[in-house]
């Protein structure tokens, strides 16, 4: 059964439309495509249960990324799935994941090759760098890839090729806006890019800020040495964080 | 407003020219007034009597008593043309005139015109179509809502144009409307619309800038955002979208909680409301309710029922199907056609429609 589509402020719906509609223009600038399912950004937000979160569900299917490491014969597709939760009384970001995975399409065959995603959890999870990237072999479901347009045979990795290391690694807060934001700048471009990072500027502004109380003390406290133990601040007391 | 207000009409029989005028002439009281365009008055040369009819109409429409009009309106068929000199002028003819000069037209049909005539009316770029088939009085109703909008527009926009932040045709439209915060919903609007392209394109004299640019953004805002829900919402896409049947959501204390949300602004028309979608959005999360449903059964009746898919009634609708005009779930509807605005999201076509018209909606 799908779940309820909670009414959202116009602020945060306008900034997630606004932000996703601006990738969708740098993409096709670049004569690249983005499929997404037939919804709109609005109904993407539904009641994550209690009735004091909503979850951002969106899942994009990008073709033809620019590859060079590829042969012509190949292209490079990216999947990104985003859950984010946020808060209904403040408007808060209080966890996002953004799964993505990469696949090598030829013919009509797409081969996952890499999954990834990024995580944080308001309050943080234990032993868990706060923000972080983990590499996985995990697909994206394929209910939901499918729901973009997605209409290749998907082939998944073979056991002996999963990936077993799944050191957490650190990041900034990678949020999906982030993500995106790094995609163009990885794979399209400075010229691009620059026109990207002029046009989301101010919707960053109004996309909902992630609460990370912990880390920005820890940082705060030293600013001037990003020790890595800011990244597991939320796992020690408050008296330990400028340690 | 003060601003006059001068309507033209082409119309040639003259039993229906003298009910739709006298009609527009209720309409516009106090400030305004509609004449008939009679080519008669006219002395042409016999070298402009040669030329095409647009060039001919729009000399004329440069004299007195037609120049500075607000708004043309035109029958479609003018075959039976009683002003001389006009024999078998066609309405593209003086929409044409119209273009050139930047004056906006509106035509009907005096046939009965099937149930679709007005959501066809997309490939009637150019014009404001109006229903001849709900009687002269609303006809002549709408032309003037039309014209007051243009005014209104014409009235407010050089003081808009003046603050050098609004530099984009959807930022100049924010601030007409008093919304600023809605400029990038309202640029979505104009993503791949390529029937605005050469209004946006044709740069005009510094002379003839608001008299172009009312004439551009009146069109874009009567016949783009308050016609495809998504910035704005109509009665019915309201209910939808607030999650309310629209029983409920005529109900004078229903309304009352949405009041805020009420649009006013060019081509506000009483007789079909319209509102602020973004507005309602943050009257319904202000109050921490999911929905208007919610929002409505909490504060005003306990009994309020949900909206209902005209597909699945067994569904609660969400959107609006542009063609059957009824309330539609995002399960039983298809959405982001190539000719719908990008920022209409609320507008839908139900499957049903889809699977009859499909070849002819397109992808």
């Amino acid at each position: 059964m799908s779940r309820k589509v909670i009414s959202t402020p116009s602020k945060v719906r306008s900034a997630y439309e606004s932000f996703l509609e601006a990738f969708c223009e740098i993409v096709e600038s670049a004569n690249r495509s983005v499929l997404f399912p037939d919804a709109p950004v609005a109904s993407c937000f539904t009641d994550s249960g209690g009735g004091t979160t909503v979850e951002f569900k969106r899942c994009l299917y990008l073709k033809d990324w620019p590859c060079r490491k590829l042969p012509a014969s190949k292209r490079l597709d990216v999947a990104v799935m985003a859950l984010e939760e946020i808060t209904r009384d403040s408007w808060l970001l209080k966890r996002s994941t953004v799964y993505l995975n990469y696949f090598v399409v030829s013919n009509t065959t797409a081969v996952l090759v890499q999954s990834l995603h990024y995580d944080f959890v308001e309050g943080g999870q234990p032993h868990h760098p706060f923000f972080h990237v983990q590499l996985t072999h995990e697909p994206i479901p394929e209910a939901d890839l499918r729901s973009t347009g997605f209409d290749l045979q998907l082939k998944l990795q073979e056991p002996s090729s999963e990936c077993w290391v799944t050191t957490r690694i650190p990041t900034s807060d990678m949020t999906l806006a982030s993500v995106l934001y790094c995609l163009v700048a990885d794979h399209l471009g400075t010229g691009f890019f620059g026109q990207f990072a002029e046009r989301v500027h101010s919707i960053q502004e109004r996309l909902p800020p992630p609460s990370f109380d912990a880390l920005k003390n820890s940082i705060q406290k030293s600013a001037a040495h990003l020790k890595s133990s800011h990244w597991f601040a939320h796992m020690r007391e408050p008296a330990q964080q400028n340690i | 407003m003060t601003t006059d207000i001068k309507i033209v009409l082409f119309e040639d029989t003259e039993e229906t020219q003298s009910e739709i005028l006298a009609a527009l002439t209720k309409h516009l009281k106090p400030d305004g007034s509609a004449i008939p365009f009679d080519g008669k008055l006219f002395k042409e040369l016999d070298e402009d009597k040669k030329g095409m009819y647009e060039a001919r109409i729009e000399k004329i429409l440069q004299k007195a008593p037609f120049d500075g009009a607000t708004l043309l309106v035109a029958d479609r068929d003018l075959s039976k043309n009683v002003t001389s000199g006009f024999t078998g002028l066609s309405v593209n003819a003086v929409a044409a005139a119209g273009e050139r000069l930047a004056v906006p037209i509106c035509s009907y049909a005096r046939q009965p015109e099937p149930d679709d005539y007005e959501w066809r009316g997309r490939w009637e770029e150019g014009h404001i179509v109006l229903r001849f088939s709900d009687g002269e009085d609303e006809l002549a109703r709408r032309a003037v809502v039309a014209a007051r909008g243009f005014a209104q527009i014409a009235a407010k926009l050089p003081e808009v144009i003046a603050v050098r932040a609004n530099n984009s045709p959807a930022k100049i439209l924010a601030a007409l409307l008093g919304k600023t915060e809605y400029a990038d919903k309202i640029a979505l609007y104009s993503v791949g619309d390529q029937n605005r392209l050469m209004g946006v394109l044709v740069k005009p004299k510094k002379s003839d800038q608001v008299r172009r640019l009312t004439h551009f953004l009146g069109y874009w805002l009567w016949d783009s955002l308050l016609r495809y829900p998504g910035l704005f919402v109509n009665e019915i896409a309201a209910a939808s979208h607030l999650n309310l049947a629209s029983d409920d959501f005529e109900k004078p204390k229903v309304r009352l909680v949405f009041e805020d949300a009420q649009y006013h602004g060019p081509f506000e028309d009483s007789k079909r409301p319209q509102w602020w979608r973004g507005v309602l959005d943050d009257i319904v999360s202000r109050e921490n309710c999911a929905d208007g449903l919610e929002l409505i059964q909490k504060k005003v009746d306990s009994k309020a029922k949900p909206s209902q898919c005209y597909v699945d009634q067994t569904k609660t609708a969400g959107y609006y199907c542009i063609i059957s005009r009824k309330p539609v779930s995002l399960e039983n509807s298809k959405g982001g056609l190539s000719w719908f605005p990008r920022g209409a999201d609320l507008t839908r076509i139900g499957n049903p429609m889809f699977e009859e018209y499909g070849p002819w909606l397109g992808a």
